[in-house]
């Protein structure tokens, strides 16, 4: 049986993260980060992270780095450092270099056609500068920041919170709403998923707060929710009724492609990780409604 | 021509291409689609199945595409569908839209001031009170707005002997009769398409 061709980036995510970072990453952490910092940031990377003292964590990516060293894509190779143990580092080979090349446009591909492409460039642009430009130690301090992950005893409190402030600006948001506003639209129902998401997590509490480091998805989500409230504060006092088609207006543009990627991540991260599906409607579903076809 | 004979050529409105892309569903296990989305299918349809000129105007699907979010609104509001799910059928009926405007015509828009200035003109002198075709209590100007008035000097100037139009617009189908004889634009009111398109034998699904 041939084999099945791998699917990019989700399968290569390890050789996406080295051509973000100029072919290189030093460290096992910081593969791991970066490859973490753009599942979280709606990039269609497929590992489970953990949320590990120097996570998030996937065990995986040590198997995923060798198989794509088998294929020649990367090169691995432990280095001596001035601590105890020795450093993994990652390059990109000829071949994974001519692989990224070929196929740049590909990377992207399966944004390119979605509305939150600015803001998942805008992301990817961050990342790369962070996991290119800080050490090890400051970028785990950084995501642990951001993530909320040195208090991971109180993630169920801090979603209890979140899940607050989400309803409060929900309130907000739709006491201000114009029926006829695609931008009103689109933040209530980020939100409105977004809220989903979080009840669904606490609902889940025993499967999910058990003992253990916890699965990243929950502190992805949760992250996200708390990006969205910041945007729909930002888009209190927004233009209603603007033709999102046809505006011109680059800071609406990126406005509304932010709000629209948080959903996308909270989405993904929540298929991914087992904890709320979307809601999606297929022609087949609606064609069973009745006989009628073009 | 009447609008009950079959149409020469047909020209399509905003609401008209919103309540065609308003086929959703299902949700709570009943399609979620508007009343007259089905005939206005079924009309589109027999105008493609039958070789009939069928098209829009370009001012006209840009208005679809803008009053699409209230739409989606309101029937969601009708049907207790949540934001969340009413964003993704917005999604939907955005890509139902472009795949309508894929398979009708683009008909060009021919229409300078003058020829709006008079259809204006035409309204007023035939100005007539709009209650008997509204929803009781509800009100409305005789004279339409210049976007409608756009839209009816486009269909006269396409050439053709007779345009059909289907509208829910009480502005087009209260002056059907004057309409006609002014611009030969056959105006069938929306809610007697599925009398209309019975008489022409053309199938509606359930």
């Amino acid at each position: 049986m041939a084999e099945q061709p791998r699917v990019w980036p989700e399968e290569y995510g390890v050789v996406f993260a080295l051509g973000m970072c100029s072919g290189e990453i030093k460290g096992k952490v910081k593969l791991n980060k970066a490859l973490a910092l753009l599942q979280r940031d709606g990039f269609p990377i497929r590992n489970k992270f953990k949320n590990a003292p120097m996570g998030p964590h996937d065990a995986k990516i040590d198997t995923t780095a060798q198989e794509m060293e088998k294929d020649h894509l990367i090169s691995i190779k432990e280095e001596p450092t001035t601590y105890d143990k020795n450093r993994i580092s990652y390059r990109l080979k000829r071949e994974g270099q001519t692989y990224l090349e070929d196929d740049f446009r590909e990377q992207f591909a399966f944004a390119n056609n979605q509305p939150f492409s600015l803001a998942l460039l805008e992301n990817f642009k961050k990342t790369q500068n962070n996991v290119l430009t800080l050490k090890t130690t400051k970028l785990v301090e950084q995501v642990h920041e951001e993530l909320g992950l040195d208090n991971e005893g109180n993630l169920r409190h801090d979603i209890g919170q979140v899940r607050g402030a989400l309803g409060q600006e929900s309130f907000i948001a739709e006491k201000g709403v114009d029926p006829s506003c695609p931008i009103c639209l689109e933040v209530l129902g980020s939100l409105d998923f977004a809220m989903r998401s979080l009840d669904a997590m606490l609902e889940s509490e025993k499967r999910w707060f058990t003992t253990g480091w916890q699965d990243s998805g929950k502190s992805f989500i949760l992250f996200s929710a708390l990006r969205l409230i910041d945007y729909s504060k930002e888009f209190r006092r927004h233009q209603h009724n603007l033709d999102v088609r046809l505006n011109k207006d680059d800071s609406i543009s990126l406005m509304r492609s932010r709000v629209l990627l948080r959903l996308h991540c909270i989405e993904y991260n929540g298929v991914l990780y087992d904890l709320i599906h979307p809601f999606q409607i297929t022609d087949d579903e609606i064609e069973s409604c009745d006989e009628l076809r073009a | 021509m009447s609008y009950l004979d079959k149409p020469v050529a047909t020209a399509l409105d905003a609401n008209v291409c919103i309540k065609h892309a308003l086929y959703l569903g299902p949700f709570k296990g009943q399609p979620l689609r508007d009343y007259y989305c089905n005939p206005v299918r079924a009309f589109v349809n027999g105008c493609l199945k039958e070789n009939i000129p069928i098209g829009y105007f370009s001012s006209e699907m840009n208005h679809s595409y803008l009053n699409l979010t209230g739409a989606i609104n309101d029937l969601g509001q009708q049907r207790g569908v949540a934001y969340y799910e009413r964003q993704k059928y917005k999604q939907k009926a955005t890509e139902n839209l472009d795949r309508l405007f894929q398979r009708i015509a683009r008909f060009e828009e021919k229409y300078d001031s003058t020829s709006v200035n008079q259809a204006r003109l035409f309204f007023e002198q035939n100005k007539k009170s709009m209650a008997p075709y509204l929803a009781p209590g509800s009100t409305k100007d005789p004279i339409p707005e210049e976007h409608d008035l756009i839209f009816l000097v486009c269909a006269h100037n396409l050439g053709y002997s007779c345009v059909h139009l289907v509208s829910d617009d009480a502005h087009f189908f209260a002056y059907s009769t004057e309409i006609s004889t002014a611009y030969n634009v056959a105006v069938i009111a929306m809610k007697d398409l599925f009398q209309v398109l019975n008489g022409w034998s053309w199938p509606i699904p359930n």
